[in-house]
């Protein structure tokens, strides 16, 4: 055999830097691009990629062909073309980018002051190291992209996607003594209760309903050996975060062989990611579920033969419904798409067919909404022909249901109103998902503002994306019906004013894909200049974008040692049944294994009785009936910091409104002061061991 | 060629198989359909799904994915067995149908508070 052609062969692959070797490790890490059904599946569909193709083949075999980009094997040496004299000394000088990017990072931290957070978020109080690490590491990103071969870089791409997921989610778990978001804490109650009993109980809350991430967490936490899952939360949005990079790469490896682009989808992707459904909670198990399943179903059930004409219009009425059908479906495809497929043995498509099947089932039996988007993104890929396991929407419909009706019966009896509430009422879902800025503090407001700039930015550069994947000959169709496909969910409820941000997330991968087309459509073996700069600076924006709105709530999203010990100390000495009253939820509550022992109570939640929201404060006396309504062993009334904090930036009432009802309480003879530190203040209300009938349920109404 | 290939061959005349016509297609669909309306009819009057529900539920999961793993494998027992889900899958999905749409209605129709 002679090696020598082997390696020139080799050579000429990297060169174009479009190849790789088909390892099956590779082929997970990094993608198989040589064939196989992992390909090309979703992309080249026109005479003109067919050309395209065809010229590249050429290319491989070396020969020179008359025109086109992809032509040279020998990228040109001209003003256009930019190239370093030794790829190894670009690497010596990415590593060493990365290695400066990371210290500058460690650098930064010590000097973030996190006690002084104003309504503009954490981005004030960023030293400047911590913005130069990010833009050497962005700039390091960019320079590899620029390099024309692909194998040797693929580590180095890895590292800097590794580097930027630590110091974007790792510098919260750094530099705060406790974890962010009031909401983990709720989730670590339910471990612990899960911990603690062995089982669940599905009449306490919603999450015993859908308890699959809480009972894995229970087990991880006993399998650590630790008491509680308070002491590795933190770092949950780093796990999440890496393990999301897996299924991504394999997924844009299927949507395109353009390493470039796969690389530069999943910075994007990155670098977009604002929602902050990451933190320690069942959305970010299952969204982590979610891409796994479409990672699988796009790489190994494309379709392998269309359906003809004639069969179209067997099923679909009306001659141009059966011409746009058939135009949609057989647009964006390649050869490889009906030869391409996986020559596996009956038991291992049995296996991977099951594999799908469970992890539906763990998604379902995880979190409430996320099924319905995964569901709805297989169905559109099996009726635009992209997938060939078309029981399967059944299969998953079947389980939805079956989990939705019986399993979480004991929630659904109790609580369906909550699904009824807005159901198919598109427009009053989309008013109850946008922020009215008008009432907000300056800073929040900004932060909102951003917020909604870079979800645009994105889209914008998304749509100018596919335009030119288009003008390349692509038709990403299924891409694009994917990205449509979490939409119509808007259709089923506003979920709690959160499923904007829910929609957004599931559509960020393919939003991130046609991002990354506007400089990177098509193969090349050389990047100019332009699209090095435009890169780079659509880069930069979007992650100071990200930096901004990411970090822009941490005045109410982080707790203060002081405040966790302080709901310690509560949970410790407050007798089981007790009333805890707040002004709101906004603090470490319900961590305890004996949460549901607890009636916790916020002034301002809606789900209240009475909720004092946008409305006087009340008055001592009501407050003190409203804490003896029932015969509770003992009522309490929890001020705090980030309560304030939460009151101010959501706009839920004027500053002087916590402290009118602070002093009223304090001083009121009723009340009696337990616990006092930096940032909490616990009142015990006096003889409420006795009950007092004769003024229960009264005088609740507004003043 | 023994009889069975032969009346499997197109190739011969009139050994080919026979394809159904859109009316006695839509006559053996509404056959299957059928027995699934009326088992729904008569378990919604009945008992409104109290236990149906469940035994639906799993018997179509479990029809649809047996059905699955069996298209994977050969033989001729396996496509006996897959004929006989085929059959018992149609009248499955109608009252799995007939359920989704009585347990969304209940929903729709909780009282607000």
């Amino acid at each position: 055999m002679d090696f020598t052609n082997i390696l020139n062969e080799h050579s000429d692959r990297d060169r174009l830097g479009e190849t790789e070797p088909p390892t099956p490790w590779q082929s997970i890490l990094i993608g198989n691009t040589t064939g196989s059904a992992a390909r090309v599946p979703l992309e080249a569909p026109t005479l003109k990629s067919l050309k395209v193709t065809e010229t590249e083949g050429a290319v491989k075999a070396g020969i020179k062909t008359a025109s086109g980009p992809e032509t040279a094997v020998e990228p040109k040496r001209n003003f256009e073309v930019w190239r370093l004299p030794n790829s190894w000394n670009l690497h010596v000088v990415c590593l060493a980018l990365i290695t400066l990017a990371l210290v500058l990072w460690g650098l930064a931290l010590p000097g973030i002051d996190t006690r002084q957070i104003s309504d503009y978020g954490l981005i004030l109080n960023l030293p400047p190291t911590f913005f130069a690490a990010l833009v050497l590491l962005t700039f390091s990103f960019c320079l590899i992209v620029r390099q024309s071969e692909a194998r040797s870089v693929k580590i180095l791409l890895l590292l800097h996607l590794v580097a930027l997921i630590f110091i974007l989610h790792d510098t919260t778990a750094l530099i705060y003594d406790t974890p962010r978001y009031s909401w983990t804490y709720k989730h670590i109650g339910v471990t612990s209760y899960i911990q603690s009993n062995g089982v669940v109980n599905p009449v306490i809350d919603i999450y015993h309903n859908w308890p699959g991430f809480f009972s894995l967490s229970a087990f991880f936490t006993q399998l650590a050996d630790y008491q509680t899952a308070l002491s590795f939360v933190a770092w949950s949005q780093v796990f999440f975060n890496l393990l999301y990079l897996g299924p991504l790469l394999v997924i844009f490896n299927t949507l395109s062989g353009t390493w470039r682009l796969r690389w530069l989808s999943a910075w994007f992707f990155y670098i977009t990611s604002w929602p902050g459904q990451d933190y320690f909670s069942p959305q970010a198990i299952a969204y982590f579920l979610h891409l796994t399943f479409l990672a699988i179903l796009l790489t190994y059930f494309q379709v392998k033969k269309l359906p003809s004409l004639e069969t179209v219009k067997r099923y679909l009425p009306f001659k141009p419904v059966v011409a746009f059908y058939y135009r949609l479906t057989n647009t964006g495809r390649t050869r490889a798409d009906e030869t391409g497929q996986q020559n596996f043995r009956p038991f291992q498509w049995i296996g991977l067919k099951l594999i799908l099947i469970l992890l539906f089932g763990c998604i379902v039996a995880i979190h409430q909404l996320t099924p319905f988007i995964t569901l709805a993104s297989v169905t559109i890929l099996v009726v635009f022909q992209g997938c060939r396991f078309r029981t399967l929407p059944i299969i998953m419909g079947a389980i939805m249901t079956g989990w939705v009706f019986y399993a979480a019966a004991p929630y659904i009896n109790n609580n369906g109103v909550i699904f009824k509430h807005h159901f198919l009422s598109l427009f009053a879902n989309l008013e109850s998902n946008s922020v009215n800025i008008s009432n907000a503090t300056p800073g929040h407001a900004f932060i909102s503002i951003i917020a909604r700039g870079l979800t645009v930015s994105l889209v914008g550069l998304a749509i100018l994306g596919g335009l030119r994947r288009v003008r390349k000959g692509y038709r990403d169709v299924r891409v694009a019906l994917l990205a449509f496909a979490p939409i119509p969910m808007f259709f089923l409820q506003d979920y709690g004013g959160e499923m904007i941000y829910r929609v957004y997330l599931f559509a960020l991968p393919w939003l991130a894909f046609f991002a990354a087309s506007l400089f990177f459509p098509a193969p090349t073996s050389r990047v100019s200049w332009k699209t090095w700069l435009f890169s780079t600076l659509a880069g930069l924006v979007l992650l100071a974008g990200f930096v901004t709105v990411y970090y822009g709530n941490e005045r109410m999203n982080n707790f203060s040692e002081a405040e966790l010990n302080a709901a310690r100390f509560l949970y410790q000495t407050a007798p089981a049944g007790s009333f805890l009253m707040k002004i709101n939820q906004n603090i470490p509550n319900k961590f305890t294994a004996d949460y549901n022992q607890f009636v916790e109570y916020g002034l301002m939640a809606e789900d209240n009785i009475q909720t004092y929201r946008d409305k006087p404060a009340p008055s001592v006396d009501q407050l003190i009936d409203l804490m003896r309504q029932k015969d509770y062993p003992a009522a309490y009334f929890v001020f705090s910091r980030s309560q304030d904090e939460y009151t101010a930036l959501a706009n839920l009432a004027p500053p002087e409104w916590t402290a009118q009802v602070e002093d009223a309480v304090r001083s009121s003879t009723q009340f009696s002061l337990i616990y006092n530190n930096s940032d909490v203040q616990i009142f015990k209300l006096l003889n409420s061991e006795t009950s007092r009938p004769a003024i229960a349920r009264k005088g609740v109404s507004n003043r | 060629m023994t009889d069975a290939a032969k009346s499997k061959d197109p190739a011969l005349p009139g050994t080919a198989p026979v394809r159904p016509t859109r009316f006695r297609a839509g006559v053996k669909l509404s056959l299957l359909v059928l027995p699934g309306a009326v088992v729904a009819a008569v378990i919604f009057l009945t008992s409104s799904w109290s236990w149906a529900g469940q035994v639906v539920i799993v018997g179509l999961i479990v029809a649809l994915v047996l059905k699955e793993v069996l298209a994977e494998l050969e033989g001729p027992t396996n496509r006996q067995v897959r004929k006989v889900l085929n059959a018992l899958i149609l009248p499955l999905l109608v009252l799995w149908a007939c359920e989704v749409v009585n347990k969304i209605i209940n929903i729709l129709t909780i009282p607000d508070f």
